[in-house]
């Protein structure tokens, strides 16, 4: 952590050092440090947050509160949620931006866009706040950008999401991730909703071919995803069937395995299940030469 | 006798514009440094800002700032006094806690929150609305709305 001094701290905010002074008092914000002389130091990121703060705000309290708000230090899901309630589409690209430049396109997702997304969303079975709405058009919308500009599939096996959640459910947005990190791993992924006509999903699963079917989404029935999970098992040998973030309620009994909670983890056990089914295919075709 | 030009600044219509702070609505001190931030040299808890000249408070006239979605982003030192609520807990609430219409079969709520709206978004002229503080009767204020910023907000002040 940077620090500087109470006189160094002042002139980066434009104050005096008395102002300042009285801020700590006021406000509690900006909180220094003591040294063991009693001297104040002040953190360099929480001084760049409210200078920042100041450019979009009214007054020195409403600045304070708004650097409080999103937290001292680079792109964080606190100031994507912070953009996002003030409905300020530009701000929460530039944190997207600043982010890509520190972190991957699959951790930003991860660290900061779901986060962001899930601290602005009203609690799952009460009706979405036009925050949360606009919130999830704008998520939605960066990860469509995000699919566009994905590489061309460098392997063969593809995979299904079946998404059964609605707009603006924040599971919605977990399976479009989902669908673009795997479409970066070089994965041929596809996502489709569940509530199409159940009897041309064996025509989709004929045409696709995919190895792995996901579903996802909380809102199917157990009889939709039933007559799933029998279609797509049905349409070839050995294809997997996977559960991400709970699609299936947790029975005890289910055969359908379950995914990592994160959209990294399930790519990462996806992709294992293929690179195992690929690793066989191999092994059984070098014996059939032989 | 020699005569200066003195730079007037304008707002996208042309209109004069006046500076004042966010706080203590007192000008901001003329400084040879341009200054780092925003920041009021005379109070140090206002940042300064802008105003068509006659929506603009004058010197001791009470005023807020409200944004475009309705909440309260500034109040005046002397608005903290009328409304007998400091400013630390005003800000970020919505501006119904505060003000109402005063003559409620003359004009609905909502209509003062769409003037509100209106002078936060575009640049239309200073409208003058009489309001009462939420919860009591009898007392009125003549409000005359108009835009300010950075960054752009409806400007409440409040009158006799």
């Amino acid at each position: 952590m940077t620090t500087v001094r109470t006189n160094a701290a002042a002139v980066m905010l434009g104050v005096s050092p008395n102002t300042l002074r009285s801020w700590e008092r006021r406000f509690g914000f900006p909180t220094p440090r003591r040294t063991a002389g009693g001297h104040r130091q002040f953190d360099v990121r929480e001084l760049e947050a409210l200078r920042q703060a100041f450019e979009q705000t009214h007054n020195v309290s409403s600045a304070v509160r708004l650097a409080r708000e999103r937290g001292p230090g680079p792109a964080s899901s606190r100031r994507l949620r912070s953009s996002l309630v003030r409905f300020d589409e530009e701000e929460a690209d530039r944190v997207m931006e600043e982010s890509l430049t520190v972190r991957s396109v699959e951790r930003t997702i991860e660290e900061v866009l779901l986060p962001g997304v899930e601290l602005v969303a009203a609690p799952e079975g009460e009706t979405p706040t036009p925050e949360h709405c606009f919130a999830w058009r704008w998520a939605s919308a960066w990860l469509a950008a995000g699919r566009r500009v994905a590489p061309p599939p460098s392997r063969d096996d593809g995979v299904l999401i079946c998404d059964a959640s609605r707009a603006p459910d924040v599971e919605a947005l977990h399976a479009q991730a989902l669908e673009l990190v795997l479409r970066r791993a070089g994965v041929q992924a596809l996502y489709l909703a569940v509530d199409f006509d159940p009897g041309r999903l064996t025509g989709a699963l004929g045409t696709i071919a995919p190895r792995v079917v996901v579903l996802a989404g909380r809102r199917a029935s157990l009889d939709a995803l039933g007559r799933l999970v029998y279609a797509a098992r049905r349409a070839g040998t050995g294809m997997g069937v996977f559960d991400f973030r709970g699609a299936l309620p947790e029975s005890g009994a289910a055969t359908v395995p379950r995914l990592g909670p994160s959209a990294l983890a399930a790519r990462d056990e996806i992709t294992a299940h293929l690179d195992g089914r690929a690793a066989n295919r191999a092994a059984l075709s070098r014996s059939a030469r032989r | 006798m020699t005569r200066a030009l003195h730079a007037v600044r304008v707002d996208a219509r042309g209109r004069p514009v006046e500076a004042f702070c966010g706080h203590c609505g007192r000008p901001p001190e003329e400084s040879e440094t341009q200054p780092a931030t925003r920041v009021c040299r005379r109070c140090g808890l206002g940042l300064v800002l802008q105003a068509p000249k006659g929506v603009a408070p004058q010197a001791g006239e009470p005023f807020l700032v409200v944004d475009a979605r309705l909440t309260v982003c500034a109040v005046s030192r002397k608005a903290e006094d009328l409304l007998g609520v400091p400013e630390t807990r005003a800000v970020n609430r919505h501006i119904a806690e505060f003000l109402l219409p005063a003559a409620a079969e003359a004009s609905r709520p909502e209509d003062l929150l769409a003037q509100l709206v209106t002078a936060a978004t575009s640049d239309e002229d200073a409208d003058t609305v009489i309001v009462r503080p939420v919860g009591e009767f009898g007392v009125r204020y003549r409000a005359r709305i108009g835009p300010c910023g950075p960054p752009r907000a409806a400007l409440v002040v409040l009158g006799e």
